[in-house]
């Protein structure tokens, strides 16, 4: 994984140049810690790791998966947290979902969906 | 109502996260709020985001080809196993750039090898899972015998000619050629009466292409009025020369 690929953002948005860098060594770290494996970040555990809001976690993201550092994943979720399917795109969310558990369907406007980040490899 | 997102332990709309958004953006420079916001945007729109390459000119081209398959079908109907190859790598590139009118997502995986998503899975369905109807060994004649009976009835020349089986030139004209180029002479079409072998059966205003044998058997038409009718002909030299 490349991370110096984020280094051309640093000047380019300079208000984000400190986090740029540590969003360098999360990845890092993460990247260290779950060798081999797939693991999901979310914009919630990276505002945590650098102490910003989390929407500027994700875009701080989006310009990782820019960069092809990172997937996006849209993990969706019943109102109770159940489980419905993850998706790469979130145009391709079905207008009804299956709900495995249940047998029910689930309509497209009763979830919730977390967007989460897959360490890219 | 929309699609709602996890975001700071609250479920929220992506109207609510772009409101959200450009209140963070008037605190930043002209240049990162651009950015900003279009981030924002790109990972939270339900709207379609495919180029307009995507969006209009690839099914044009995929129909136009899926078109251009059919018509190829009607004027070549004897593909060679090799025309037929190309033709089903044309087809599968026609049906993946169509694929964007159909609604849905569609995931192909080939023996944990190949992994692919929408278009390309259509197309990788396409190339790697050919129906058996393409693998049948086809009639393919690209070689026709002339058999002719000679003027004396004593026996049968046997000229082999090379014969395009997708031609849809009139096979009367066809045979009438190929003697002329053996015998040195124009002969016309109705000069000989062109019998399918081995049923029988005349060829009269008959494409090439629809010729689906590899032998025909020719008799000088006033030899053949020698005869009841033409019929009795063909039975009478089939049995002299081909028993």
């Amino acid at each position: 994984m490349e991370l110096n690929r984020l280094d051309k953002y640093k000047k380019k948005f300079k208000e984000f140049s400190a986090n740029i860098n540590s969003l360098q060594q999360y990845l890092s770290g993460q990247k260290r810690n779950y060798a081999g494996s797939s693991h999901a970040i979310s914009a919630h555990d990276v505002s945590e790791f650098l102490n910003i809001r989390e929407l500027d976690a994700l875009f701080l993201l989006s310009l990782a998966e820019k960069e092809r550092l990172v997937n996006r994943v849209y993990k969706v979720f019943t109102e109770d947290d159940t489980f419905l399917g993850e998706f790469t795109d979130n145009t391709a969310i079905p207008k009804k979902l299956h709900n495995d558990s249940t047998g029910e369907t689930v309509d497209r406007d009763h979830v919730i969906v977390d967007l989460v980040f897959e360490l890219g490899t | 109502m929309p699609i709602r997102y996890n975001i700071e332990g609250t479920n929220k709309t992506p109207a609510e996260i772009r409101h959200e958004a450009y209140a963070r953006g008037d605190e930043l420079s002209p240049e990162t709020r651009k950015e900003y916001f279009k981030s924002i945007n790109r990972l939270f729109t339900m709207e379609d985001q495919k180029s307009k390459f995507t969006r209009i000119w690839a099914p044009i081209i995929g129909i136009l080809m899926l078109v251009a398959c059919v018509w190829i079908a009607f004027i070549r109907p004897n593909p060679s196993q090799f025309q037929s190859g190309v033709f089903w790598l044309f087809l599968s590139f026609g049906m993946a750039l169509s694929a964007v009118l159909i609604s849905g997502y569609f995931e192909f995986k080939y023996e944990n090898i190949i992994k692919a998503g929408g278009g390309f899975a259509i197309w990788a369905v396409m190339f790697f899972y050919v129906p058996k109807i393409m693998t049948i060994k086809q009639f393919e004649p690209s070689h026709l015998v002339l058999d002719i009976v000679s003027t004396d009835t004593a026996h049968i020349e046997s000229i082999p000619v090379e014969f395009d089986s997708n031609s849809g030139e009139d096979i009367c004209s066809f045979t009438a050629k190929e003697l002329g180029k053996y015998w040195g002479k124009s002969i016309g079409p109705r000069e000989f009466v062109n019998y399918r072998l081995p049923d029988g059966m005349i060829f009269e205003n008959i494409a090439c292409s629809d010729v689906k044998v590899d032998t025909v058997m020719l008799v000088d038409t006033s030899m053949a009025e020698h005869f009841a009718n033409k019929r009795m002909a063909f039975l009478h030299f089939l049995e002299k020369f081909h028993h």
